[in-house]
């Protein structure tokens, strides 16, 4: 097994860069190397969603723009037809579920080297992300089991809060591998005012 | 140096603090709270600046974004902002500020001679006399913007930040006057997510400038209750020094937000903008903008001391200056009377209230008489005498009944300051902006919001309420209703008692004749700015002009950097009193976004430079190429590497040097950038016989196939090759900049046309990481960084695909060939693919492997005559005219297949793709070169075709190039020129596109 690179392999971490009041309100951790899958069936078929459920320990949300967690993955709503399973742990994998899903129509994508996790939090996450996101992020419309596909200065993303073990409430932003830098150097750059800091990537090579 | 005119008492500045500042080079001072306006005004100053086309002197009209004459050019060098209205202008200490207009200097204009020659610059004087002859118009332009002048753009680039914010609301209140104040604490107190805007430095709008008791308070210890109780509201967003500059569909909003402009350049090194462009999503929209006073139409209207009688006052009450010593009001309605009373009781001499009416109201007209102030019913001011340094008398004159026409003249009244007052126009702009139409009503002789179009309501000054106890009613309601709608039903609000005044209706009057002192020479102005009189609109009618946006665009009337916000109305009025219709009938012209200026920076933002104009895509080897000294090309969003240039090498030997290796030992490009989208599904060989050209049945798991996509149309879109991994599973690839559009395409075409198949698709361009290593060694250098396939050519043909590892890296490998060589294209978990990359690089180094760029990979597919779409196509070439007519089947239908068999895609002698090679081997041809048969033909020579690609090849030892050519597939051998754009004229030989290893037996060994 060789080594494996994070997608902001340009961007070092950590880093500490206090506002101009010596705050810092915004703090950024890449979490890479997840298993992400993506996965397109039908979810009116009973079979689909019990074979789903089976593996990952819940059936897939049908609810537009929502996400629900199981102990194994987290997976959120794309589309009608089409989820993301991001796996809890490294071993998380395709095998399983692709079995259970053999005689079925349907999809199942490995994607984990094509987009990775930025999470982000601190007292004014939700201002920077405003630099460049039209969506609302205010907690009463966005809170725990919501999902959404946006933008984030002019980059498709996957927005879904969470609650960071050691940080509290955050947001992780699912994003394609070759936008991450560049988002990466946009949030830095927008934090800047009120202060950031980059912590080092979680996720082991 | 003193401040004269500064009352010693009253007002919103702080005596105890001095700010110095420059003004046309000259040393003031005033206090916190002051604009430059009220600072210059309280020393003396009346001269603010020249007139856009007479060059006449010009003083303070206003006191806000309506002043139209005292534009100022702010701060020097790269931070010199122009067009500044000095009335909007908060002072700091070292501002300086240069009126925008007068040269050489002020108060000696040599434009000036333009108000002698005034009678021959009528309207559209320009239109009639700088069109002939048509040629010279640009040596006229830089004359003419010399002359007219509005400031000087900074030649350096702006150092400033500026920055973007999203904000999403329920309600959002645009003003912070009374009624926005009550709007906003109404709705506020439901829980609703509320923000008010606000363009002041602070809350309060009309409660600044005039005094009110609100609920038994002052009003602005009213406005300050209100304002800590919203602050102390989790869910209230405040901006103040903010003008909602926009209202666009579905109700969103654009404010600029001015946040270091009160405190003068480069503050600090610190991070930050100077300006923000909110872009606000509200549900719901209060609009408490308040209104603007109107001046009166009289000759020398715009003589400095001319002033709005709401500015007057504003002046007094929020700034402590008089500005002057004696006054005299001239109105046509009650709000006059209010400049009356605050000049007298600032100790300002009031020599006169004229009034066009015959009654006015009771309460003012009692309290004026109170104080002693004469009043002239039925009377009005047609002409004022002037100095160097502005008004010195006024003339009153008897106003007949109909008010056309001067009864008797009355005499003239020695004064500093002429307060007019002509009504109030709301300030709509908004709501017409969001749609709605204003429309006029007659009692009020002004324009009120129409019918909302959009969740929006308009309360207060701006609805055509003006009195203080209306705009509370007005704005509590609006708030709390609007708070409802948004889904807040719990809103409340207490409406405060105000003072009602018993008021007599406004009369009409939009142009006062001319009196007994009127010369030859009488301007009644309209627009100061643009210099628009009342005579110019009448010109216009009398041209023909009939629809008020012509005769706006004909006499320039609102044109200027103030949009007509005082001068607009009148214009109308005048206009349909010309025409003989009624001001609602003539209607407004359009208020278009935005309600006052907006920086550049502000609507660029942050997305400036390289880095954040636009995303830069990288791959997961970028840093090695970046490391490696690569030179990069944009293709798309992405970062390809160009060349890789050794030290001191040029463009052009790097890449023959990269060409050179790979035809002769091994090269290596990052190809990862290529679109690939996962295909699966039993109907997925279905799918792809629709879409593409070729036969995709017969094609066996593990095998590779290339293929050509069309349009509608039957031009080629997109190519690539696609692999078949299971029967039920394929891996397309696209151009790197089509990519995106191709996976649209597909899926439109599956959920819109063909829902019947069974069909899914992904994007899974970033998570494979995809190198080609092509040239003679490339199969042992992959055996020497370790593979578990067997990569000898039997065992492992041209155009097949297996899975294995590499370096002990899981991939897919691939025996794919875009450069003619040997070659196999490596696809691994993008994670890993640096890991790859250098595991290949370092099995190379025997082998001397070369890193090529996108430059070598064009010169070495030219060699092999492979097309690239976008480059040798350009959506007018089909399959058929790049000579390919094998790829596109006769027996199964796909998309575009009708087209070609069109009467013009089916005709002899279409553009056709051929090889070029130039008589003289060395001359490489431009590409975009345009080709023609026969040089010296009569002009226009007959074009038959351009140059799409061309190249020196270094391994070939001469120029190659590809071109589209009429007919050019029976040409071969055929002699063509290049004719460039230097006159020179190339001849080149028609070939093969072809030139290298026909018969494929490198890619294939």
């Amino acid at each position: 097994m060789s080594a494996k690179h994070s997608s902001l392999i340009e961007i070092e971490t950590p880093v500490l860069r206090p506002g101009s009041d010596g705050q810092t309100l915004f703090w950024m951790q890449e979490h890479a190397f997840c298993v992400h899958l993506n996965l397109r069936g039908d979810s009116s078929s009973s079979v689909f969603s019990e074979a789903v459920g089976a593996v990952t320990g819940t059936a897939p949300p049908e609810h537009p723009n929502t996400c629900v967690s199981s102990e194994h993955c987290r997976l959120a709503w794309l589309g009608p037809d089409e989820w993301l399973l991001i796996g809890v742990h490294e071993d998380f994998g395709p095998a399983p579920l692709e079995e259970r899903l053999a005689p079925l129509h349907h999809a199942l994508t490995a994607l984990s080297g094509g987009q990775t996790i930025l999470r982000v939090g601190g007292e004014n996450w939700r201002n920077v992300l405003a630099s460049a996101c039209p969506f609302d992020l205010h907690p009463r419309v966005f809170g725990e089991g919501a999902c959404a596909q946006t933008v984030i200065a002019y980059t498709n993303v996957l927005l879904m809060p969470v609650e960071d073990p050691d940080r509290g409430e955050a947001l992780d932003i699912v994003v394609r591998r070759s936008f991450a830098d560049h988002l990466a150097r946009w949030l830095m750059d927008a934090a800047a005012e009120d202060g950031f800091e980059f912590l080092s990537p979680v996720g082991s090579p | 140096m003193t401040s004269a005119r500064r009352l010693q008492s009253g007002g919103l500045v702080d005596r105890s603090r001095r700010i110095r500042f420059k003004f046309n080079g000259r040393d003031y001072f005033g206090h916190p709270g002051d604009t430059l306006a009220s600072a210059l005004l309280a020393q003396g100053v009346r001269l603010f600046g020249r007139s856009f086309k007479y060059h006449r002197r010009r003083g303070v009209v206003g006191a806000g974004a309506e002043e139209p004459n005292a534009l100022v050019q702010v701060g020097e060098g790269a931070y010199s902002t122009p067009n500044l209205k000095a009335t909007q202008v908060e002072l700091y200490d070292g501002l300086t500020a240069r009126t925008v207009n007068g040269w050489p200097s002020l108060a000696f204009d040599i434009g000036a001679i333009n108000n002698r020659l005034s009678r021959l610059l009528p309207a559209g004087f320009y239109y009639k006399t700088f069109m002939w002859p048509k040629s010279a118009w640009m040596r006229y332009e830089h004359h003419i913007r010399h002359a007219a002048g509005l400031g000087r753009t900074p030649s350096l680039p702006d150092p400033d930040q500026y920055d973007k914010r999203h904000a999403h609301c329920d309600v959002l209140v645009v003003g912070a006057g009374p009624t926005g104040l009550i709007a906003a604490l109404g709705a506020a107190r439901s829980g609703a997510r509320v923000m008010m805007v606000d363009e002041q430095s602070q809350l309060g709008g009309s409660l600044l400038s005039a005094p009110a008791v609100i609920g038994g308070q002052a009003g602005l210890d009213w406005a300050g209750e209100v304002e800590a109780e919203l602050r102390a509201l989790p869910e209230v967003t405040i901006l103040s020094r903010s003008t909602v500059t926009g209202y666009y569909d579905h109700n969103f909003l654009s404010v600029n937000e001015r946040r270091t402009d009160h405190l003068g350049p480069a503050q600090s090194d610190t991070p930050g903008s100077r300006e923000r462009l909110w872009r606000i999503r509200a549900k719901q929209v209060v609009l408490a903008t308040g209104a603007i006073e109107r001046p009166l139409v009289f000759d020398g209207n715009d003589t400095p001391g001319v002033m709005l009688a709401s500015a007057v006052s504003t002046y007094i009450h929020r700034y402590a200056v008089a500005p002057g010593r004696s006054g005299v009001v001239f109105t046509n309605n009650d709000s006059g009377y209010q400049a009356a009373i605050d000049m007298s009781n600032a100790g300002m001499e009031v020599r006169a209230v004229v009034d066009v009416r015959m009654t006015a109201g009771a309460d003012v007209a009692k309290t004026v008489a109170d104080m002693g102030i004469p009043v002239y019913l039925g009377y009005v001011v047609p002409s004022v005498q002037s100095g160097l340094q502005g008004l010195k008398r006024i003339e009153m004159a008897k106003l007949s009944a109909d008010g056309r026409a001067i009864l008797s003249h009355k005499g003239l009244v020695d004064c500093q300051v002429l307060a007019v007052s002509g009504g109030w126009s709301p300030v709509v702009h908004l709501h017409s902006q969001s749609g709605g139409r204003p429309c006029y009503r007659e009692s009020q002789a002004c324009f009120v919001p129409g019918t909302s179009v959009q969740d929006e309501r308009s309360a207060g000054a701006c609805a055509g309420s003006f009195s203080l106890a209306a705009c509370l009613q007005e704005g509590a309601d609006a708030g709390v209703s609007a708070a409802a709608q948004s889904g807040w039903p719990g809103g409340y609000v207490d409406i405060p008692v105000a003072v009602e005044r018993d008021e007599a209706p406004l009369q009409p009057l939009w142009e006062v004749p001319a009196g007994a002192l009127a010369g030859d020479r009488v301007k009644k102005f309209l627009d100061f700015q643009n210099d628009t009189t009342a005579s110019d609109i009448r010109l216009a009618a009398r041209e023909g002009y009939r629809s008020i946006e012509h005769v706006k665009r004909y006499t320039a009337l609102g044109f200027g950097t103030d949009q007509g916000k005082l001068g607009n109305i009148n214009g109308l009025a005048i206009l349909a009193e010309t025409l003989g219709k009624s001001p609602g009938e003539v209607g407004t012209t359009t208020f278009r976004p935005n309600y006052t200026p907006v920086t550049f920076g502000t609507v660029a933002g942050r997305a400036l430079g390289e880095q954040l104009f636009d995303p830069v895509r990288k791959t997961a080897i970028h840093a090695w190429h970046v490391r490696r000294g690569a030179m990069f090309e944009n293709v798309g969003q992405w970062k390809r590497p160009w060349f890789y240039p050794r030290e001191g090498e040029e463009m052009h030997a790097a890449v023959n040097r990269e060409c050179l290796a790979t035809r002769s030992s091994v090269g290596v490009l990052d190809a990862s950038t290529l679109g690939k989208i996962d295909i699966r599904g039993p109907d997925a060989s279905r799918f792809l016989n629709l879409l593409y050209t070729n036969n995709w049945d017969n094609l066996q798991p593990g095998r590779c196939r290339y293929g050509f996509m069309l349009g509608e149309d039957g031009m080629v879109m997109d190519d690539g090759v696609t692999t078949c991994i299971a029967s039920d599973h394929y891996l397309m690839t696209t151009t790197t900049g089509g990519a995106a559009a191709v996976m649209s395409w597909m899926e439109r075409w599956l959920q819109t046309e063909w829902p019947e198949l069974k069909v899914y698709l992904t994007s899974v361009t970033d998570h494979w990481s995809v190198m080609s290593v092509a040239g003679p060694n490339a199969r042992a250098v992959i055996k020497t960084a370790g593979c578990d396939r067997n990569l000898d050519a039997e065992a492992f043909p041209f155009m097949s695909m297996q899975s294995g590892e590499v370096a002990g890296i899981p991939a897919r490998i691939s025996r794919i060939s875009f450069s003619g060589e040997s070659a196999f294209e490596i696809s691994v978990d993008a994670n890993q693919g640096l890991a790859l990359w250098e595991a290949i690089m370092t099995a190379g180094r025997d082998y001397d492997i070369t890193p090529y760029g996108t430059e070598a990979m064009h010169v070495l597919r030219a060699e092999k005559g492979y097309v690239i779409v976008g480059q040798d196509t350009d959506g007018s070439v089909t399959p058929v005219d790049l000579g390919m007519d094998w790829i596109v089947s006769k027996k199964k239908d796909f998309i575009g297949k009708r087209s070609l068999s069109r009467s013009d895609t089916d005709r002899p002698n279409r553009k056709q793709l051929v090889g070029l090679k130039t008589q003289d081997p060395s001359r490489v041809l431009p590409e975009g070169a345009q080709l023609v048969n026969t040089p010296q033909a009569e002009r226009p020579v007959p074009m038959v075709g351009h140059v799409s690609s061309s190249y020196y090849s270094a391994h070939l030892g001469h120029s190659i190039a590809l071109a589209l050519v009429k007919g050019g597939l029976s040409r071969m051998g055929g002699t063509i020129y290049a004719h460039l754009m230097d006159g020179s004229v190339v001849p080149a030989t028609i070939c093969s596109p072809i030139f290298f290893d026909p018969e494929n037996e490198r890619t294939k060994s």
